[in-house]
C-alpha cells in the first residue's frame, strides 16, 4: 500500500464518523432536537466507509470500494447544515442526497466497478446531472443569504420547476436502476447469484424504495425520507450486503479445507463434483491436460474442448510451478473471488495431479480401444474386398475358361482329346466350387446382403449337429453383425469339435441397446476361453466393439457362448 | 428360344453366348448391368433372361432385384438368376412373388451345359427352377426328430424335386413314374410335413424351401 493510500485510509476512517457526530453535535449545540435519522445516518455512513475501505483494500483495482467510501463521506455532509452558518448550510444543501447518486453509480457498475456499456455511462452521467439540479435548487432557494450563502438568485418559480425536475429525475433513475439490476439478477447463473445476490437484492430494494419515496413525496409534498422510512433502511442494507458477501467468501474458503479431506477420502473421478460443490458452481467442468500437447480430457479420458471464455464462463488454469495440469471451466462470477479460486487450486494440487494421471490413463485406454476397433474394421473390410475379388475376378475367369473348354471339346474329333478336355472341365468345376467355399469362409456375402439372421441360418444348415435358430429383431450395424457372425461360426465349430452335443441353439435378439448373440449346446461343457485362440480371438473382436463375450461351460451342463455388443 | 444375357464380366458373357449359340439357343441381347438389361428386355422381349446375381453398382443382389422388376413389367418373360451363393435366403428372396417363372442356379452350373439348357427349357414352360445343390444341402441338414424322418426314400426324393421346382409331370418324367403316382407322393409329402396342398408353381417351391430351411 502506498503512503498516499494509507493517508486516504486514515482520513476516511476517522473523518467519516467524526463528521456525522460533528454534524449532529451542531443540532445539539444549537438547541435543536436531534434528527430522527441520526442513528441510521451514523450507522450507514460508518458502515459504508468501513466496508468501502475493506473492499478497496482487498481489490484496489476495483472502484466499488472507493465509491462506497465516498458515498459514506457524502452522507455526512448534509449534517453540517445545522451549524447556523450560511456557507455550511449552502454546502450541506448542495450535497444533500448526493450519496444516493454515488450509490447508484456503484450499484450499476457492480461487480466490476466499471460501467462497461456506453448506455450505462450515459445513464450514470445523467444521474450526476441531478447533483447539478440540486446545486441550482440551492442557488434559487427562497431563503435569505444569511441563512443560505448560495442563495444568490431569487427565483421561486424556477426553484419549483427545478425541484420537480429533481424529483422526477430521481424517480426515473431509480426505475431504470430497478430494470438494470433486475435483469442482471435474472441473467445471473447459480454461483453468480450466490456471490452477487446480497448486494443485488439490497440494490433492488434501495432503488424500489427511492422510486416509491419519490411518488410519496409527489403526493404528500414533504421532504425526502421524512414521511417514508424505507429508503433509509435500504441505504443501510447496501454496506451490510457488501460486508455479508465478504464474510461469506471467507467462509467459502474455509470449505476448501473440507474439500481436501473429501478428495482424500473419495476415489478418482470425483474431483469435478467436489470442486463444483466447493465453488458453488454446479456447471463447473475440469479438463486435464495430457502430457503430450495442449489437449485436455475429462476425468473419463474423453477429449474435452475448452469453451471460449465469454460473459458467463471463464477458465482458470491450475498447475504446479510452470506446468499447467488442469483447466477449470467455471462461471465468470467466481473471478470476483480470486482468493477462493487460489485457495482451491492450492488445496487440490496433489489430488489434481493424481486425477490427471488417471484421466490420462483412461484417455490412452480409449485411444487404444479405438485403434483396436479400427484394426478390426480394416481387417473386415479387407476380407470383404478379398471375397469380392475372388468372386468377381478369379471365379469369373475360371468360368470363362470352363466355357471355352466346353466349346473346344465340342469341336475336337479325337476321342482321347475330348476325354482329356472333359476331365479338365471336371477339375475346373471342382476348383470353382472350392473357390466359392473359400470366398464364403473369408467373408460370407449373405451376411452383408441379407443380415446376420440369414447368415446364421446358413451356418446352421451346414452344421453336422442339429441347430435351432431363434431370431428376435431386425438388423444390427454391419460391424456388430460381422462380429456376431464370427462368434456363431466359431462357437458352432467348437460344438462340432469338442462338445459331443446332440443339438445346439442359436439365439439372436436385442435387449436394452445390446445385441445378444448366443450359441448354446447340450454337450459335455468344460470349454475354456483361454484354451486355443478361437474364443480368445472372439473376445478380442467383441471387445473391440465395447462388447463382452461370456462363456458358461461347467462340465456336464453344456456350453453357452454369448456375445453382448452395444448396438444403439 | 431367345435369351437375353446380363453379366458384368465380358469374358463370361461371351463364353456363355457361344456355348448357348452352339446349343441352338439364340442370344438376342446382352447387358452388363441391371439398367441395360431392363432396356434390352423392353426392346427384344426375350423368352428367358439370364442374369448374374452380382452386378454393378453394389455387386450384391442386383440380379434378384432386376428379376422382380422385369417380371413386374413383362409377366411372360422368365428370369434365371445365376448365383455364387448356396444360401436358401437368396432363392426365397427371388421366389417372393407368385407370378412369373423364376430360376435360381449356381453359377458353376454353366459349366454343365445340359443342366443349363434343361433349366432354360423348364423356365420357358413357366416352371420354377432351384439349384439341386442348394436343395441337397437343405435336405442334408442335421435335424432333431423332424417330420422328414417319417418320409420314405421315394417321398424324400419327390420332396427334393419339388424343392428344385419341378412340376408333378416333371417329377414323373425324372423318376419314371406315372403322374398319378407322383400326385399321390406329393400329397403324402405335403400332409406329412403339414404344408397346405393348394400350392402352385413358385408358392409350392417357396413353402418347401422355407420348410427345409427351418
Amino acid at each position: 500500500m502506498t503512503p498516499r493510500a494509507r493517508l486516504a485510509w486514515f482520513v476516511l476512517l476517522v473523518a467519516g464518523p467524526a463528521f456525522v457526530v460533528f454534524g449532529e453535535l451542531g443540532f445539539w449545540l444549537n438547541g435543536i432536537a436531534p434528527r430522527e435519522t441520526f442513528p441510521l445516518d451514523l450507522g450507514v455512513s460508518s458502515l459504508a466507509i468501513a466496508s468501502g475501505l475493506v473492499l478497496w483494500r482487498l481489490r484496489p483495482e476495483n472502484r466499488t470500494g472507493l465509491l462506497l467510501g465516498v458515498a459514506g463521506i457524502l452522507w455526512t455532509i448534509g449534517g453540517i447544515r445545522a451549524y447556523r452558518n450560511a456557507w455550511a448550510f449552502g454546502v450541506g444543501q448542495c450535497f444533500d442526497g448526493s450519496q444516493d447518486l454515488v450509490l447508484a453509480h456503484l450499484l450499476i457498475a457492480y461487480p466490476s466497478g466499471r460501467l462497461g456499456h456506453r448506455s450505462l455511462r450515459v445513464l450514470v452521467t445523467a444521474g450526476y446531472g441531478l447533483f447539478v439540479v440540486g446545486v441550482l435548487e440551492t442557488i434559487t432557494m427562497d431563503l435569505p443569504r444569511r441563512v443560505n450563502a448560495f442563495a444568490v438568485w431569487h427565483a421561486p418559480a424556477l426553484h419549483g420547476t427545478l425541484s420537480t425536475i429533481g424529483s422526477v429525475g430521481a424517480g426515473m433513475y431509480a426505475t431504470t436502476g430497478i430494470a438494470i439490476i433486475g435483469r442482471r439478477w435474472l441473467r445471473a447463473g447459480y454461483s453468480r447469484r450466490r456471490v452477487l445476490g446480497p448486494v443485488l437484492l439490497a440494490a433492488l430494494f434501495f432503488a424500489l424504495a427511492v422510486a416509491v419515496d419519490e411518488v410519496v413525496q409527489a403526493i404528500v409534498g414533504s421532504e425526502p425520507g421524512i414521511v417514508f422510512f424505507p429508503p433509509l433502511v435500504a441505504r443501510l442494507l447496501i454496506p451490510v450486503a457488501f460486508l455479508f458477501g465478504l464474510a461469506r467468501s471467507r467462509l467459502d474458503r474455509l470449505v476448501v479445507g473440507d474439500l481436501v479431506l473429501e478428495l482424500d477420502a473419495s476415489g478418482a473421478g470425483t474431483m469435478q463434483a467436489a470442486l463444483a460443490r466447493a465453488l458453488h458452481d454446479p456447471g463447473l467442468q475440469v479438463g486435464y491436460r495430457l502430457d503430450d500437447g495442449d489437449e485436455f480430457v475429462d476425468s473419463e479420458g474423453e477429449p474435452l474442448v475448452l469453451p471460449v471464455e465469454d460473459a458467463d464462463h471463464a477458465i482458470t488454469y491450475v498447475g504446479r510451478g510452470d506446468a499447467q495440469l488442469a483447466a477449470i471451466v467455471h462461471e465468470r462470477a467466481l473471478l470476483e473471488q480470486p482468493s477462493l479460486i487460489e485457495a482451491v487450486s492450492a488445496a487440490v494440487g496433489l489430488a489434481l495431479d493424481n486425477e490427471r494421471l488417471h484421466a490420462q490413463l483412461r484417455n490412452q485406454l480409449q485411444v487404444l480401444r479405438a485403434s483396436r476397433a479400427r484394426l478390426v474394421r480394416t481387417a473386415d473390410s479387407e476380407r470383404r474386398r478379398l471375397e469380392r475379388d475372388l468372386h468377381d475376378g478369379a471365379q469369373q475367369r475360371l468360368l470363362a475358361l470352363g466355357l471355352a473348354l466346353n466349346m473346344l471339346r465340342a469341336r475336337v474329333e479325337d476321342a482321347e482329346s475330348a476325354q482329356l478336355l472333359a476331365e479338365a472341365e471336371e477339375e475346373l468345376a471342382t476348383a470353382v466350387s472350392e473357390l466359392r467355399e473359400l470366398a464364403r469362409g473369408i467373408h460370407p456375402a449373405i451376411l452383408t446382403d441379407q443380415g446376420l439372421a440369414a447368415a446364421a441360418r446358413t451356418l446352421a444348415s451346414r452344421s453336422a449337429v442339429p441347430v435351432e435358430v431363434v431370431v428376435n429383431g431386425g438388423r444390427f450395424p454391419p460391424a456388430v453383425e460381422t462380429a456376431g457372425y464370427y462368434v456363431i461360426a466359431e462357437a458352432l465349430a467348437n460344438v462340432m469339435r469338442y462338445a459331443h452335443a446332440g443339438r445346439a441353439r442359436i439365439e439372436i435378439r436385442e435387449a436394452a441397446g445390446l445385441a445378444l448373440i448366443e450359441v448354446s449346446d447340450d454337450g459335455v461343457g468344460g470349454a475354456d476361453s483361454r484354451r486355443g485362440t478361437g474364443l480368445a480371438g472372439l473376445a478380442d473382436r467383441v471387445g473391440a466393439l465395447d462388447g463382452r463375450l461370456v462363456v458358461e461351460s461347467a462340465a456336464g451342463t453344456g456350453t453357452t457362448v454369448r456375445a453382448e455388443i452395444p448396438c444403439a | 428360344m431367345r435369351v437375353a444375357l446380363a453379366d458384368d464380366s465380358l469374358l463370361v458373357r461371351e463364353g456363355l453366348k457361344r456355348v448357348l449359340t452352339d446349343a441352338g439357343i439364340e442370344v438376342c441381347a446382352e447387358a452388363s448391368d441391371a439398367a441395360e438389361l431392363a432396356e434390352a428386355v423392353d426392346r427384344h422381349l426375350p423368352d428367358v433372361v439370364i442374369a448374374d446375381i452380382r452386378m454393378p453398382p453394389t455387386f450384391t443382389d442386383e440380379g434378384i432385384r432386376a428379376a422382380h422388376t422385369i417380371i413386374a413389367r413383362h409377366p411372360r418373360v422368365a428370369v434365371l438368376v445365376l448365383s455364387q451363393y448356396v444360401d436358401a435366403d437368396y432363392a426365397l428372396a427371388l421366389l417372393e412373388d407368385d407370378d412369373g417363372a423364376r430360376g435360381y442356379l449356381l453359377k458353376d452350373r454353366v459349366l454343365r451345359i445340359a443342366d443349363l439348357t434343361d433349366a432354360l427349357a423348364r423356365l420357358e414352360r413357366g416352371e420354377t427352377v432351384v439349384d439341386p445343390e442348394l436343395v441337397d444341402q437343405l435336405l442334408r441338414r442335421a435335424r432333431v426328430a423332424s417330420p422328414l424322418d417319417g418320409l420314405t426314400d421315394r417321398e424324400r426324393h419327390v420332396l427334393s424335386l419339388m424343392a428344385e421346382g419341378l412340376t408333378d409331370r416333371g417329377i414323373a418324367e425324372r423318376l419314371w413314374l406315372s403322374p398319378k403316382t407322383v400326385e399321390t407322393h406329393v400329397r403324402h409329402v405335403l400332409q406329412k410335413l403339414g404344408l397346405p396342398e393348394d400350392h402352385t408353381r413358385n408358392r409350392r417351391v417357396q413353402a418347401v424351401l422355407a420348410y427345409l430351411q427351418r
